[in-house]
């Protein structure tokens, strides 16, 4: 009875404890304290529009951040993307010494919603007596709104929970290693979490050895403290046997649930797909293009394939062909009668009918025998 | 009926496994019956894989469907009659250590655990092998492309396509050819190439492991522990990774396990019969080991024939063995090393292929490399690879310190060694790259992962004694109340 209504009491509170701060720039509030090298940062009816051709940033003084804030999202439209920053003091800071943050603001005709995550960067202050945004040259941003947000405890705990069943997807990296359970306290951690690499939340391996010190800590005062010093063992040991097995087979859980959504995402997405639609994992719809490229090019002893470095066409493309023999780019292209060109927009058929990257022509005149796009087709020799 | 190819495929070099096995066993049978088939599946595999090669490279053989099953019906000859004409004395297949009868809620544990083991088996070993294309970058820049290249080419070619001739025998092709072989091997039986049926080999061994882990701890422990080592395994999701995708390294981890656990029971069995039977296998496995990576030879076969001599040397004298019995197991494991490595090495140093790991050892140069112990702590502990696998061997390392030096030595200082030696090329070669993108030093952990299962487990149930002690009485003193509450 008394333990539920200490629950009602501390819950609402606990929810209550949640924060949001709004700098809304249609409301023209707050005006910022001063620019640096912009070229224009002024307040319209649209927010704050700040245009720059040469790198500068725009601030707020006396400790503009009135919350521990752990999320900033900024509300903005840019015709092409902005990789902007933020920047801010350190705890210690003496001066005028910045620490800064890279954001992603991206290219969009409404306005779009840029979330950054601070929680898991100990470095952030926001106590911080200026707060700064800064933009490189070529700028041309409105920013309507930025909102500081902080977290009750209670969403950071059902934040923490879904993080914990929070799954990576199947990478090329997955078979080397898995980055296993994270912990993020809010909603844009926990989306963000394995988009960075390494990801910036915890691990949440620190929690389950923190329980099993915790088991260890209360076997040993149950050996030492009991008065049946036989029977305090005892229960010690099954108190903390049991809980090194029941986290086993817990963490054994979420990391088989974690492999088994690689394989239902590896089924919705290929297995089951028609081949036009299939798409696998990193590599998008790479064989459904190379599905209908391979039987052209298997007719050929060699081809050249022409792709960009980092793409994954050249090795697979190579096991996939084979006994037809792939030619890199660069290398010698003579007699070779088939031309493959994968997402090159630099390479295009000029009137005398060769291949041309630029003024360099690439192969003897030919024409293209099929196109899956503008940038991707296949090139044969006359 | 593609799918019937890879049993189809397996029946011959299990035989040969299976034949071989049973003469190096010669009259005092070792292994346990199934124990016997499994391992003669893997190593049979390996060894006729092996000959292969040996026709095929140094005597000229095209590397063809007729060649694969010439190989395979000569050594079932040869094997077959030698199996038939050497004298036999009858002997009793071994016993595996006692075990009372599981408990009810035991059985039910293990119930649950065993289907869902066999769920995340079936789902991600037919959904990465079967469904979805080879995407893998080593599957498809070496085992998958040698073995196609083979195929077509009905010859061990070393030059990739797309790469310079001259430089492109120093890649991948100084890696063993004997995963791409076995593949060549299930190709020409299907006389077409299909992923599907190349990828499927891996699953028999990640299968072969997971059965032998599981004998192996039967030869020492009860039925229950037998089966919380086999589960440790399964539950280890980089080794499952490893089992449901065509890499390499869980094929590797098998050869390990086999030469380090042959060993092991060797040096602790209880009769000189016995433990020459175990000497003789572990001396077939240990040969077999240059023929698997390069790590074979390099990193893992030197310790273990530094860990046989000591262990000989403590044998004879504490006279379990004789000196006219060390002299033999050393001309076992000489004479089959010699045999068995011969035909590789003579055709790396004819070809100039390296010995590293797709890197010549040489050009690793020597000095401290910053990070790189962080990097492995996190993923040893803080990762999703292992569970708590280390934490808990480390600590068990420590607290059962006199069983992990006394009755499992040779697997406590395998790999100790090992992974010591792995450590210190990690923190102070120009290979700590493996480390920092965890790429090396991860698939150094899968090649050891069925043997620090072993070593575990064994420590485990050393470790957990007082803790089952003070379960069972928990438990009887529950029941008792029950039955006095029921009175």
């Amino acid at each position: 009875m008394f333990i539920s209504a200490a629950f009602m009491l501390i819950i609402p509170a606990l929810a209550s404890a949640e924060d949001l701060m709004i700098w809304n720039f249609r409301n023209q509030m707050p005006k910022p304290a001063g620019v640096a090298q912009l070229t224009q940062a002024k307040i319209t009816p649209e927010g704050l529009h700040i245009r720059t051709e040469q790198d500068g940033f725009v601030f707020w003084d006396k400790k503009p951040i009135e919350i521990d804030a752990e999320v900033i999202s900024i509300r903005a439209r840019a015709a092409r993307p902005v990789e902007a920053m933020i920047l801010w003091q350190d705890w210690n800071a003496t001066g005028s010494d910045l620490l800064q943050m890279f954001i992603k603001i991206p290219a969009s005709e409404s306005i779009q919603s840029t979330d950054i995550d601070l929680s898991s960067y100990s470095q952030w202050n926001w106590t911080t007596e200026r707060f700064a945004i800064g933009f490189p040259a070529g700028t041309e941003v409105i920013i309507e709104e930025i909102s500081f947000r902080r977290f009750a405890i209670t969403e950071k705990i059902v934040d923490a929970w879904k993080s914990f069943w929070t799954f990576d997807e199947f990478r090329p990296y997955s078979i080397n290693f898995l980055w296993g359970p994270q912990i993020a306290t809010n909603a844009v951690g926990r989306a963000k979490m394995f988009e960075e690499l390494p990801p910036s939340s915890s691990s949440a391996a620190w929690i389950f050895y923190g329980v099993a010190i915790i088991a260890a800590i209360v076997a040993v005062a149950m050996r030492y403290l009991t008065k049946d010093a036989t029977s305090g063992r005892r229960n010690g040991l099954v108190l903390f046997g049991t809980t090194v097995i029941v986290l086993w087979i817990l963490f054994d859980l979420r990391m088989g649930l974690e492999l088994l959504s690689y394989a239902k995402t590896d089924v919705q997405t290929y297995a089951i797909k028609e081949a036009d639609d299939q798409e696998l994992r990193t590599h998008g719809t790479f064989y459904a293009i190379a599905d209908k490229i391979l039987p052209y090019i298997q007719q050929y002893d060699k081809f050249a394939l022409f792709t960009l470095p980092d793409s994954p066409f050249f090795a697979n493309l190579r096991y996939m062909a084979y006994p037809s023999v792939i030619v890199r780019e660069g290398d010698d292209t003579t007699g070779v009668p088939l031309y493959v060109v994968i997402e090159r927009e630099d390479i295009k058929v000029n009137e005398a009918g060769h291949l041309v990257k630029g003024d360099t022509i690439l192969s003897p005149p030919g024409k293209i025998m099929g196109k899956v796009s503008d940038f991707t087709f296949l090139f044969l020799v006359d | 009926m593609l799918f019937l190819i890879l049993p189809l495929g397996l029946i011959l070099p299990t035989l040969n496994g299976w034949l071989m096995l049973s003469l190096l066993e010669r009259n005092k049978k070792v292994l346990f019956r199934t124990e016997r088939w499994v391992m003669g599946c893997v190593a049979g595999l390996t060894f006729t894989m092996l000959v292969t090669f040996a026709a095929t490279a140094l005597a000229g053989f095209p590397l063809n469907f007729t060649c694969f099953l010439s190989v395979q019906l000569l050594c079932l000859i040869i094997f077959g009659i030698a199996w038939v004409v050497l004298p036999k004395i009858p002997s009793q297949h071994p016993l595996p250590a006692p075990s009372s009868t599981l408990p009810r809620w035991a059985k039910i544990v293990v119930g649950i655990l065993a289907v869902w083991v066999a769920v995340k088996l079936l789902v991600t070993g037919i959904t990465f092998l079967l469904l979805v294309p080879t995407y893998l970058d080593d599957t498809l820049d070496n085992w998958n492309l040698r073995a196609k290249v083979y195929y077509f080419d009905e010859a061990l070619t070393l030059a990739m396509p797309g790469e310079d001739p001259l430089t492109s025998p120093l890649g991948v092709s100084s890696y063993p050819p004997t995963v791409p072989l076995a593949k060549t091997w299930l190709s020409t039986i299907a006389r077409q190439w299909d992923d599907r049926l190349i990828n499927s080999i891996h699953i028999v061994w990640y299968l072969g492991a997971v059965f032998l882990v599981f004998f192996a701890l039967r030869r020492k422990l009860s039925l229950g522990w037998s089966l919380t080592g086999t589960y440790i395994l399964t539950s280890l999701p980089l080794y499952l990774m490893h089992g449901t995708n065509a890499y390499a390294d869980a094929f590797v981890s098998i050869h390990v396990f086999l030469a380090a656990s042959m060993l092991y029971a060797a040096i602790t069995a209880d009769d000189a019969a016995r433990r020459m039977s175990f000497f003789r296998i572990g001396a077939f496995m240990a040969a077999l080991l240059t023929f698997t990576k390069n790590e074979g030879l390099i990193v893992y076969l030197p310790p273990m024939l530094l860990i046989l001599c000591v262990s000989l040397v403590l044998l004879v004298k504490q006279r379990k063995l004789s000196a006219k019995q060390a002299i033999e197991v050393v001309l076992w494991y000489a004479g089959l090393i010699a045999v068995i490595a011969l035909p590789w090495l003579v055709f790396k140093w004819t070809n100039g292929l390296t010995f590293g790991n797709a890197k010549p050892i040489t050009s690793l140069g020597f000095s401290w490399q910053e990070n790189v112990l962080q990097a492995i702590a996190v993923n040893t502990f803080f990762e999703g690879n292992w569970l708590f696998l280390f934490p808990v061997l480390f600590g068990l390392l420590i607290w059962r310190w006199r069983y992990a030096f006394g009755g499992a030595a040779v697997l406590s200082a395998f790999f100790l060694i090992v992974y010591l030696g792995q450590g210190v090329l990690f923190l102070f070669t120009a290979l700590s790259h493996e480390a920092l993108m965890q790429t090396g030093y991860a698939r150094g952990l899968v090649q050891l992962t069925p043997m620090v299962v072993l070593l575990a487990t064994l420590l485990l149930s050393e470790g957990a004694k007082p803790f089952v002690r003070a379960f069972n009485e928990l438990a009887g003193k529950q029941k008792k109340a029950i039955d006095e509450l029921r009175s």
